[in-house]
């Protein structure tokens, strides 16, 4: 470990400390949080409706009498899994494009490429609205049009990464030496591209979160009586001046969750600043 | 060392363009066992595409003529690429981009090992390059020069009965490059291996080849020993080298000696 912390190059494949701590932590303490909390995250309780902050209630309770603390636990679940599952995809299929037009000739770069550039020209927020208005608002229609929108990204940086590694020359030895093209991929191309990628993808991650509780927030993402953020903040919208906690706890959620994973991609990027 | 057999190598009529403009015109020449050539050129002469050429590496130039002969197999160069020449070995230019950065220097030996199939050569081949034994760095924890030697090694390890260098001396400092190049004579003239290196530097090309090819804009001008090459240039820009090959250094006679 002493040797790779020494390493300028290597050091690019460890995790930045500080940032991913915090981020392990966090999502620790939420999935500790899930299996200890006793409340059921849409058990509706009308005697205890609105109650304020309590013992019993640490972050009180929604005007269905729901404990709040709970529901901010369960919504991580939608928040940071189905986002980071969104933006994984989004990654997985941006590498993909990328790899493949950087690796063939110039009729297919052409061809891929400029299908992303016109994806770029979707605003994210618009196209999810008009896929959820167009089939409906469900979480699976959500996912989709997140999807849609999100590798195009990946795809480009991916594509000039790649570039810039088929040129070295140890690329060239190993093709050389008779070392199969998809394991010259898999061996050098790959770890040379996915630290560039990874940054990129912390960065989307956060994103996607905004995103997932802005548009659940708006009505078309996660539907009611799931516990997501942003619908969370739908759902205290009516009681904004009577009871803020509805809304208070499940934005702060949203802000510690953003900025741990923005600074985490932020560290990251500045330890592969000379890379991209 | 002239050998008295039939050239190991003899490149004939090799024409290439990128694009439609011509980048190699009729370039030809022979590499006899154990003789060294060097091919003298500036930017843009087309050095590197003769190189790849040679190597079986069509992009980006496409060869419309041209006839390899290697230790006896014919290659056509105008037809699809078969690959690289079995028995030349490649060195590339700089240490910086000849190594996977994220892996250490053990592994890239050992996966070469695998694919050459020589397991059990690999530690004499260090030992001849005056390398240690390859524990567990990472290529820039290693100077530039045993770099430079080690991808030597690399490329020795195939056994080759020629290897090419490309531009070996332009990521090192001149000291480094004249050690790394006497380990390179040394070892090609033990093991009988030609040599040709390709470079803009005539002084050093003068040093250490016996044979001489000036490129100049896709065209052979002269090839010949370097003796008569540096005494007799056959034209306006060979003079021109010939004469400007010490720019970098005051006193030409203190590296004549070294």
């Amino acid at each position: 470990m002493s040797m790779s912390l020494s390493n300028p190059n290597v050091k690019q494949t460890i995790p930045a400390m500080p940032g991913t701590w915090t981020l392990m932590v966090f999502a620790l303490t939420l999935g500790a949080g899930m299996l200890m909390t006793p409340y059921d995250p849409t058990q509706a309780d009308f005697l205890n409706r609105l109650a304020t902050p309590s013992a019993l209630h640490w972050f009180g309770t929604d005007h269905l009498g729901r404990d709040i603390a709970t529901r901010v636990l369960y919504g991580s679940f939608w928040s940071l899994g189905l986002s980071l599952g969104v933006v994984s995809i989004g990654a997985a299929i941006g590498t993909i494009v990328g790899l493949v037009a950087a690796q063939n000739g110039r009729w297919v770069d052409m061809i891929l490429m400029r299908t992303t550039d016109s994806f770029f020209a979707f605003p994210e927020l618009i196209s999810a609205v008009t896929i959820a208005g167009l089939f409906g608002p469900s979480t699976m229609n959500l996912v989709l049009a997140l999807i849609v929108v999100s590798w195009m990204k990946f795809a480009r940086l991916v594509r000039s990464l790649a570039i810039s590694v088929v040129q070295q020359d140890y690329i060239l030895q190993a093709r050389l030496n008779g070392l199969p093209a998809w394991r010259v991929l898999w061996q050098h191309n790959l770890p040379n591209i996915l630290p560039g990628v990874f940054v990129l993808w912390t960065n989307s991650w956060s994103r996607t979160i905004l995103a997932i509780s802005g548009l659940s927030f708006l009505g078309f993402g996660v539907q009611p009586p799931n516990a997501e953020w942003g619908a969370m903040l739908l759902d205290g919208k009516a009681y904004l001046l009577t009871a803020p906690h509805i809304m208070i706890f499940p934005g702060l959620a949203v802000l510690f969750a953003v900025l741990t994973i923005n600074l985490t991609g932020d560290r990251w990027r500045d330890r592969l600043a000379d890379n991209i | 060392m002239l050998s008295d057999n039939a050239p190991l190598l003899s490149l004939n009529g090799l024409s290439a363009c990128i694009g439609r403009q011509t980048v190699l015109e009729d370039v030809g020449f022979t590499l006899s066992n154990g003789q060294c050539l060097a091919v003298v050129g500036g930017s843009g002469a087309g050095k590197s595409t003769l190189l790849r050429l040679i190597l079986g590496l069509r992009k980006p130039a496409v060869p419309v003529a041209g006839h390899l002969c290697f230790d006896g197999h014919d290659y056509a160069l105008s037809k699809a690429s078969s690959g690289k020449p079995m028995g030349i070995a490649y060195v590339p230019q700089s240490p910086a981009h000849g190594f996977d950065p994220l892996r250490r220097l053990r592994w890239q030996w050992q996966q070469l090992q695998r694919l050459l199939g020589k397991h059990a050569a690999g530690g004499e081949v260090l030992d001849a390059l005056g390398l240690p034994v390859l524990a567990k760095a990472f290529p820039h924890e290693w100077s530039r020069g045993m770099q430079q030697r080690l991808l030597v090694a690399m490329a020795l390890l195939e056994q080759p009965k020629m290897l090419i260098l490309d531009e070996p001396t332009s990521a090192l400092d001149p000291l480094i490059a004249a050690q790394v190049l006497t380990e390179v004579q040394r070892v090609a003239q033990e093991c009988d291996i030609a040599v040709m290196m390709v470079t803009h530097d005539l002084a050093l090309a003068a040093q250490f080849a016996d044979q001489i090819a000036i490129l100049h804009q896709g065209h052979m001008v002269q090839t010949g020993p370097a003796q008569q090459v540096l005494t007799a240039p056959s034209c306006d820009y060979a003079a021109e080298l010939v004469a400007h090959r010490y720019w970098q250094q005051e006193n030409p006679e203190s590296l004549a000696a070294e």
